[in-house]
C-alpha cells in the first residue's frame, strides 16, 4: 500500500516530487519542479536526480540481472544450432541466440527453450502440432519461425528468426510522434490480421512481444504460443480448457477467467496496445472511441476483426492532418461519389479512396459534435453519404466482375458507420431500420452461402445476429409497419438458407422458412423484392425437407412455390428478385423428379431452368449472380444427364458449365463462389468421365475438386458447412479414384471424409441426410480398405 | 517427493500473503528458499539437466511446491514477485561464491554503452538496493522485480495493489536514485 511506507526522508521527498514531474511533457518537468510549494533542498535534490535521466534511462534493464550474472554455462547445442550467447530470460524460459551448427550459411536464429511447466502438457502438444502452420506463417511483421523441437531433456525449443532490435517500450520512450505511433500500430496489426487468415491466433498480444526493428518496422513475436485459431472445441488433453499464458493488463477478461484465446481476445489486446502507444493527455477522443471498442468486456461488443479495427484506426489516422479545415467535406464526398459511379471499372483503387474520404467525413462529423446545431445537419449527411455508398456504390461495384476486394472495403467502411448508428440508442426508428438493414447488406458481403461472398461465414453470420436483433426489435415496437415487415421477413427468408447450407440446422431453417412466408404473405402490396424473398422462403423450406431426407415433402413445397411465382402479376414474375427463386424452383423441383426416376420430367425443368438463367444473365451483361445461377443449373442438367446414361450429353453440358466457371474465377480470384462452381461441376465431371472410362481425365478432375474444397474449408475458419462440402466431395472424389483402380487414394480420401463426417456425427451435429447418403456410403466403402 | 504438508502450506501462505498478509509472504519465502538450495546443490552436482539456468530452478522449485498446475494471473503476478526475491537472494550468492572461487573481484557489464558508469557489480547493486530501501522500501521492491525478475509494470502493479502509472512513475524515479548511487560507488 502507498501509505505504510516510512516518514518522508529528504530523498524521499524528493523521489515523490519526481514521480509528480513524470506526469509532465520531458522538456517541463524541471519547470514544474521549480513551481511547486516545497523546501529549497527538496527541490535541489529533485533537480539534481532529474539531471541524472539521460543517462539513467538506459540502466537496470528489465529482467537484466540474471543474464548479467554470468550464472549459467550456456547449452552448446540446441538441435541443429550451435548457441552463441544468451539474449534474455522471462517467465516463458530462456532466448539463445544461436547459428546452424552445420554451418553451411550464415544464419543467425534466436531459439526460446521453453521453461519445464511453463507451458501445460496440452499446449506443448498443441504447439507441436500447429509447427508446421506457424512455420508457413510468412510476413514482413511476424518474427518467422524456422524449426521447433526437444531439447535432451525434453524441454520444447522454438527456432525464430533473430531480429536485431528493441523492444516496443524502448522504442517508445524515444518519443515518436503520434503518427509514427499509429503507423507502428497499424503494422503490428496487419501482422495479427495475418495470422488470423491463416487460422493462427497470437494468444499473447504485448508491447513485450513487439520488437522494433532497425529499420523502424514492428516484428511480433511468440506468435501462436497460446491456442490456434481453429481449436474452439478443447482438445481432450485439456478438459478444463486451457488457461496458458497470457499477460494482465493486456490479457482479455474472458482469458483471464480461463477461456481460450481466440480472435477476439486477441483485438482486445491490440485495443490495450494502441491505449498504450497512445497514452497520454492528448488522445482525441475519437481515438479513445477506438480503444474502448476493441476492448470491450463483451466480445461480441468489439470489432468483429482486425481489418475494421484497422480500418478505423487507418480512417483517424487519414482524418487527422485536416483537422484545420473547415466544414463542407459532405459536400465534396457526394460529388465524389456521382463521379465515382461513372467510373466503377477501376474499383479497387476508387474503393481505398472512397475509404479514406469517409475517414475524413466521419472526423469532420466528429468534430462537428462540439457545436450543437452543426452536428445536427452534420449527421444527416454521413448518413446520406453512408446509404449512398451502402446501397448505390456497393451495388454499381457488385455488378463489375472481380469485385469482391473492393466491396469488401467499402463493406468495412459501411460497417464503422453501421456501429456507430447502431450504438446511439436515442436513434430515430428509421434510422435503426436502416442500420438493421445495412448490418443485412453487409453480411451477405462478407460471407453468405450463396457465393460472390468473401467466404467470412462466421463475420457474416455475426453480422446477421446483429440484423436479426435490431430488426426483430424494430418489429416488436411496431408491428404494424410494412417496411418493418419486409426487411424482417426478407432477412429471416435469407437466413433459412444460411441456416440450412452454412449450418446443416433443417428445422432452423423450417422455423425461419415459415416465419419468413407469414411476414411476407401479409404485406399488402407485394414488391418485387417480397415476392422474390417469399418464393426463396419457399424454395429454402422445400430444400430443409429434402435435408431431412423427405423428398416428397420437399416436392410438395417446391410446387407451392412455383405455384406462387406463376399466380404473380407479370411484371413482378418477369422481376430479378423473382427470377432468381425461380431459378432455384425449377432446379430443386427437377431434382425431385430425377429421385423419383421421372427421369425426362428432370431434365425438362432443368432445361428450364438453364434457359432462364441464360437468357437473364444476357440481360444483365454479365451479372456474377447469374453467371453463378446458369452454372448451378448447368451443374444440375448435367447431374440428372449423367443419372438417366446420357453421358455424352452430361459432359457437354457439365464441361460448358465448367468453363463459365473458370472464366468468373478468373476474373474474382478471391471469390469463394467462383472456386466452388469449379469443384461443384469437376466432381460431376469427374463421375462422367469415370463412367465413360476416361480414367485419366476422371482422376484429374476429382484431384482438383478435393484440392479447391480443401482451400474453402481452410479460408472459411472451419466452417461446418464448408468443412461438409469437403468430406462430401472425398466421398465422391474415391468412387472415381477406386474405379480408376487407386485404391489407395480412394481409401485415403474415404478415411479422411469419415474423419470428418465422425467429428460432427459424434457430437450429434449431422443431419440425418448426411448420415445416410454421405456417413454411412463412406462407412461400407471404407471396408473394403485395410485399416 | 514432497509431502503434502509443505504443499499446503505454501498455498496457504500464498492465500495469504494476497490478501495482504506481509508475514506470510516472509513464511513463504524462507520455506521456498530452503527448497531451493535443495534443488541448486542437486544441480551442482551434475543431477540436473545442464542448461537450466538458476531463473529455471527458481521457477520450478516454486511451482514444485505451489504444484500450481493452473496460475490464476493474480497468482501469477506474486508468484513472479516472490521468484525475484528469490533470483535477487540467488543470483547474489552465485556471484559472490564465484567470486570466492576465482579469489578475484568480478566485475559483470550491468550497463552496456554508459562509459560514465561502466562495469558495476551486481553486488553494487544490491547494496544500493538495500541502502534504496532505507529511504523508500516500496521503490526497492519495484527495482527488485523488475530487474530481478523481470516483470512488467501491469505485474507488478497487482502485486502492490498500485495504479500502473504510479509504478511506472516510482520506478522511474527509483532508477534515476540507483543510477546516482552507483556512479558514486564507481568513482
Amino acid at each position: 500500500m502507498s501509505d505504510d511506507r516510512p516518514p518522508a526522508s529528504l530523498d524521499a521527498q524528493a523521489l515523490d516530487l519526481i514521480d509528480g514531474a513524470m506526469d509532465q511533457p520531458s522538456d517541463s518537468r524541471e519547470a514544474w519542479i521549480r513551481s511547486r510549494p516545497v523546501s529549497e533542498a527538496v527541490r535541489d535534490r529533485a533537480l539534481t536526480l532529474l539531471s541524472l535521466s539521460p543517462g539513467a534511462a538506459a540502466i537496470l534493464p528489465t529482467g537484466g540481472a540474471p543474464g548479467l550474472a554470468g550464472e549459467a554455462p550456456l547449452p552448446e547445442r540446441i538441435g541443429a544450432y550451435r548457441v552463441t550467447g544468451r539474449i534474455g530470460q522471462g517467465g516463458m524460459g530462456t532466448v539463445y541466440r544461436g547459428e546452424r551448427a552445420t554451418g553451411d550459411f550464415d544464419h543467425t536464429v534466436a531459439i526460446k527453450v521453453i521453461r519445464p511447466g511453463a507451458l501445460s502438457g496440452a499446449l506443448v502438444e498443441r504447439f507441436r502440432r500447429e509447427r508446421q502452420t506457424l512455420a508457413r506463417l510468412a510476413h514482413p511483421n511476424i518474427a518467422r519461425l524456422f524449426d521447433g523441437g526437444e531439447t535432451a531433456a525434453g524441454e520444447p525449443f522454438i527456432v525464430m528468426e533473430y531480429v536485431e532490435g528493441r523492444p516496443l517500450t524502448d522504442w517508445l520512450a524515444a518519443g515518436p510522434s503520434d503518427a509514427a505511433r499509429l503507423d507502428l500500430f497499424l503494422a503490428a496489426a496487419a501482422a495479427v490480421a495475418f495470422a488470423h487468415q491463416n487460422l493462427v491466433v497470437h494468444g499473447d498480444v504485448t508491447p513485450a512481444n513487439i520488437l522494433v526493428d532497425a529499420a523502424g518496422q514492428p516484428k511480433l513475436i511468440d506468435f501462436g504460443i497460446a491456442a490456434p485459431a481453429t481449436a474452439a472445441a478443447p482438445s481432450p488433453a485439456a478438459p478444463g480448457g486451457d488457461a496458458g499464458i497470457h499477460t494482465p493488463g493486456f490479457a482479455a477478461p474472458e482469458r483471464i477467467a480461463g477461456a481460450p484465446s481466440s480472435t477476439l481476445s486477441d483485438i482486445y489486446s491490440l485495443g490495450r496496445v494502441l491505449g498504450w502507444l497512445t497514452e497520454g493527455g492528448r488522445r482525441a477522443p475519437e481515438l479513445s472511441a477506438i480503444v474502448a471498442r476493441a476492448t470491450a468486456d463483451d466480445p461480441a461488443d468489439r470489432y468483429s476483426t482486425v481489418e475494421a479495427l484497422r480500418a478505423d484506426v487507418a480512417a483517424w489516422r487519414g482524418g487527422f492532418p485536416v483537422s484545420a479545415a473547415g466544414g463542407g467535406r459532405g459536400y465534396v464526398f457526394r460529388k465524389f461519389v456521382g463521379r465515382h459511379r461513372l467510373a466503377v471499372g477501376a474499383a479497387a483503387t476508387a474503393a481505398s479512396l472512397l475509404v479514406a474520404a469517409f475517414g475524413l467525413t466521419l472526423a469532420a462529423n466528429a468534430r462537428a459534435e462540439a457545436a450543437r446545431a452543426e452536428a445536427e445537419a452534420r449527421f444527416e449527411d454521413v448518413r446520406a453519404l453512408a446509404k449512398s455508398m451502402m446501397f448505390d456504390v456497393y451495388d454499381e461495384v457488385a455488378k463489375v466482375q472481380g469485385s469482391v476486394d473492393a466491396r469488401l472495403k467499402l463493406a468495412q467502411t459501411a460497417q464503422t458507420y453501421l456501429d456507430r448508428l447502431a450504438a446511439d440508442p436515442h436513434a430515430p426508428f428509421d434510422v435503426r431500420l436502416e442500420a438493421g438493414e445495412g448490418y443485412f447488406r453487409l453480411g451477405r458481403v462478407m460471407g453468405s452461402t450463396g457465393g460472390g461472398s468473401l467466404g467470412r461465414r462466421e463475420e457474416g453470420k455475426a453480422l446477421y445476429g446483429r440484423a436479426e436483433a435490431i430488426l426483430e426489435r424494430l418489429h416488436a415496437e411496431q408491428p404494424a409497419r410494412a417496411d418493418v415487415s419486409l426487411a424482417l421477413g426478407h432477412l429471416l427468408s435469407f437466413l433459412a438458407g444460411e441456416s440450412l447450407y452454412a449450418d446443416g440446422d433443417s428445422k432452423a431453417a423450417r422455423a425461419r422458412a415459415t416465419r419468413a412466408r407469414t411476414l411476407l404473405t401479409a404485406l399488402p402490396e407485394p414488391s418485387d423484392r417480397s415476392a422474390g424473398a417469399l418464393a426463396a422462403a419457399y424454395l429454402y423450406e422445400g430444400d430443409s425437407y429434402g435435408w431431412d431426407n423427405d423428398i416428397p415433402g420437399a416436392g410438395r413445397v417446391y410446387e407451392q412455390g412455383l405455384k406462387i411465382v406463376a399466380d404473380l402479376p407479370p411484371a413482378l414474375r418477369d422481376s430479378d428478385p423473382v427470377a432468381v427463386s425461380l431459378s432455384g424452383l425449377l432446379r430443386q423441383s427437377g431434382n425431385v423428379y430425377l429421385h423419383t426416376g421421372r427421369i425426362d420430367d428432370a431434365v425438362a425443368r432443368m432445361q428450364e431452368g438453364v434457359a432462364l438463367n441464360r437468357a437473364r444473365l444476357a440481360a444483365a451483361e454479365g451479372d456474377p449472380t447469374w453467371t453463378r445461377r446458369l452454372i448451378a443449373s448447368l451443374w444440375s442438367l448435367g447431374d440428372a444427364q449423367r443419372e438417366a446414361g446420357r453421358l455424352d450429353a452430361a459432359l457437354a453440358t457439365l464441361q460448358d458449365g465448367q468453363a463459365i466457371a473458370r472464366a468468373m474465377a478468373v476474373r474474382s480470384p478471391t471469390d469463394a463462389g467462383a472456386a466452388e462452381s469449379i469443384a461443384l461441376t469437376g466432381l460431376v465431371l469427374a463421375q462422367v468421365q469415370s463412367a465413360r472410362g476416361a480414367h485419366a481425365q476422371a482422376v484429374a478432375a476429382a484431384d482438383e475438386a478435393v484440392a479447391i474444397r480443401r482451400q474453402l474449408a481452410q479460408r472459411s475458419g472451419g466452417n461446418k458447412g464448408s468443412r461438409l462440402h469437403l468430406a462430401v466431395g472425398l466421398k465422391d472424389a474415391a468412387a472415381v479414384y477406386r474405379r480408376a483402380g487407386r485404391t489407395g487414394s480412394a481409401c485415403g480420401a474415404l478415411r479422411e471424409s469419415r474423419t470428418i463426417l465422425r467429428g460432427y456425427a459424434d457430437r450429434d451435429d449431422l443431419s440425418d441426410y448426411d448420415r445416410q447418403n454421405n456417413l454411412q456410403p463412406v462407412e461400407t466403402d471404407l471396408k473394403a480398405c485395410r485399416t | 517427493m514432497l509431502t503434502r504438508t509443505p504443499n499446503d502450506e505454501a498455498r496457504a501462505l500464498l492465500g495469504g500473503w494476497r490478501r495482504g498478509d506481509r508475514a506470510a509472504r516472509d513464511r513463504l519465502f524462507a520455506l521456498l528458499y530452503a527448497e531451493l538450495r535443495q534443488a541448486a546443490a542437486a544441480m551442482l552436482r551434475g543431477e540436473r539437466h545442464v542448461s537450466l539456468s538458476i531463473g529455471d530452478l527458481v521457477h520450478e522449485t516454486i511451482l514444485k511446491l505451489i504444484a500450481l498446475d493452473r496460475i490464476d494471473w493474480r497468482d501469477r503476478a506474486h508468484f513472479m514477485a516472490l521468484t525475484s526475491t528469490m533470483m535477487r537472494r540467488a543470483l547474489i550468492e552465485h556471484v559472490r561464491a564465484k567470486r570466492a572461487a576465482k579469489r578475484d573481484h568480478m566485475k559483470v557489464e550491468l550497463i552496456t554503452n554508459l562509459p560514465d558508469v561502466g562495469n558495476a557489480d551486481l553486488d553494487e547493486v544490491n547494496d544500493a538496493l538495500d541502502r534504496l530501501a532505507r529511504v523508500d522500501p516500496q521503490r526497492a521492491e519495484i527495482v527488485e522485480m523488475r530487474y530481478f525478475g523481470g516483470m512488467e509494470i501491469t505485474d507488478i502493479a497487482v502485486v502492490l495493489n498500485l495504479s500502473e502509472s504510479t509504478v511506472k512513475r516510482r520506478w522511474q524515479s527509483a532508477r534515476l536514485w540507483l543510477y546516482e548511487a552507483l556512479q558514486a560507488q564507481d568513482v
